[in-house]
């Protein structure tokens, strides 16, 4: 089995000394589909004056920072599929998203390792925003005409208000962060 | 919160950091050549029969979400009303005094339009109904606006159905799946809905820009000053997909370069009944001549559905 090991931690951002279990990687996949389906229940904070945070650019932030091993690229690409679909847009943008802020969060992982709460939420605003700012290029390709700007801005400005909140729930719930990913 | 989350030393810093590893970075590729390809297959069969199929197999999983939303919204609405229930019973006094007039107006020019009507003979294709449904998810994204209904293909419901709550128009039906159905909202950046400006009698289509207003580029060259501030605006029939007639809005001002900006009356938020106009206009010639056929026959009888029943 050491061949595919080797293989799996060629293709899959996984942790070399700790192997997620198939509990863990499933937990990651439901709480990440979970959190996709959110975006589609009526919330309508304030009477729909505050939109819903994109909870799953949260979660794969942490799961990026706190238990890389759990959350597997094709998991991100398949509910960003599924978040396509289900709104009924072109297929691909969300998946672009989610995966661009996986990309992100696993290149950077060991910047953040050991950072206070400030520090991560101002590269969790970096990374959503960059994130996002493909999704605005992208949907303005589809569009064929540049989509404005203020919903977005005022969708990531929620969603990075909504982080520390994700953060500290998620961190008492797992607790400590393995250790940082082989290199 | 200042102190650190993790336990141990800080990071690496920004030069020594982790490649991402090469399954990702494909998948990332993968999903950007996806998003390409949409532009031109978007619509495609293949992913129109998958949006239908993941339509129905989650509408239960949003029926489930939906439910205990509705019960708190509506529960905090109940409270929120106890503060303005004297305000709001005088102004529904003086909004009731104002639809009676309306009402016998509105009786008067009934019963002069049907006598026309009996004279002219116009050829008019009525809606078949309305098919209630609820609102079940909605679209949470940043430029696309559209609803989930809990109402599908074995309820009636066809593909470009309008779509109205008690104030309006608020869109059409662009996915059906068998229990399910999604239906584009007028602020869609992508919905565009043919309709009519009945004071000037002209005809424009209705396009969203995703910022939850929606405005009209006119087919004809009309004069900014023709129209104003305050027209009515209604679905023009145009493609055949919705009735003439529906009330969608009125103009709220006109832009320097001809757009003219339409308040809608129906909200984009918010909406948790609304009805399906089931509307069914001849595709052909001989579907028409049939219909013509079957209503002279049918007139002075009972309607369709009496008909079917009488002959099962």
């Amino acid at each position: 089995m050491r061949p595919l090991r080797a293989r799996l931690m060629r293709w899959l951002p996984m942790d070399d000394q700790h192997y997620a279990t198939g509990l863990t990687v499933g937990v990651a996949a439901l709480l990440l589909l979970t959190s996709a389906l959110l975006l589609c229940v009526p919330l309508n904070f304030f009477q729909g004056l505050v939109p819903t945070p994109i909870l799953p650019l949260c979660l794969i932030f942490i799961y990026g920072l706190l238990r890389p091993d759990s959350l597997r690229p094709t998991i991100v690409f398949l509910v960003g599929i599924v978040q396509d679909l289900l709104f009924g847009a072109a297929v691909g943008p969300w998946a672009s998203v989610y995966l661009l802020a996986h990309v992100l969060i696993v290149w950077q992982r060991s910047y953040f390792i050991g950072r206070d709460a400030t520090v991560l939420t101002t590269g969790f605003a970096a990374t959503s925003g960059l994130a996002l700012l493909l999704y605005w290029f992208e949907m303005s390709i589809l569009g064929s005409r540049p989509m404005p700007m203020l919903p977005l801005l005022w969708q990531w400005t929620i969603t990075v208000l909504s982080f520390p909140l994700v953060l500290t729930l998620f961190q008492r719930s797992i607790g400590r962060p393995r250790p940082k990913l082989a290199e | 919160m200042q102190t650190a989350l993790f336990s141990g030393g800080k990071g690496d810093g920004l030069r020594r950091q982790a490649r991402p590893p090469t399954g990702l970075l494909f998948l990332l590729a993968f999903s950007i050549f996806m998003t390409i390809f949409s532009l031109y297959g978007a619509r495609a069969s293949v992913f129109e029969k998958a949006r239908e199929s993941l339509l129905d197999r989650f509408a239960p999983v949003f029926a489930i979400f939906s439910g205990p939303i509705r019960l708190t919204q509506n529960v905090v609405g109940d409270v929120g009303d106890y503060f303005s229930v004297m305000d709001e019973n005088q102004r529904l006094r003086e909004e009731n005094e104002a639809l009676r007039i309306w009402m016998h107006q509105a009786m008067a020019l009934e019963q002069r339009v049907a006598q026309y009507e009996e004279m002219l003979a116009p050829k008019v294709v009525e809606p078949g109904g309305y098919i209630p449904a609820q609102v079940i998810a909605e679209n949470g994204g940043p430029f696309s606006r559209a609803l989930v209904l809990s109402a599908g293909r074995r309820d009636g419901i066809a593909k470009g159905s309008a779509v109205i709550d008690g104030k309006g128009l608020i869109g059409h039906v662009v996915t059906v799946g068998n229990k399910a159905s999604r239906v584009l909202l007028l602020t869609d950046a992508n919905s565009h809905v043919p309709v009519y400006i009945e004071e000037v009698d002209t005809e424009g289509l209705l396009s969203g820009t995703a910022e939850r207003r929606a405005e009209i580029r006119l087919f004809s060259g009309r004069l900014q000053g023709e129209i104003s501030a305050g027209m009515r605006v209604v679905t023009s029939g145009t493609g055949g997909t919705m009735p003439r007639g529906l009330p969608v809005g009125e103009i709220v001002r006109v832009t320097d370069d001809d757009v003219a900006v339409v308040g809608l009356y129906s909200s984009d938020q918010g909406a948790h009944l609304v009805q399906v106009v089931d509307y069914n206009f001849p595709k052909t010639i001989d579907d028409a001549a049939a219909s013509e056929a079957e209503t002279s026959e049918d007139a002075p009888l009972a309607s369709a559905p009496d008909a079917v029943a009488a002959d099962g």
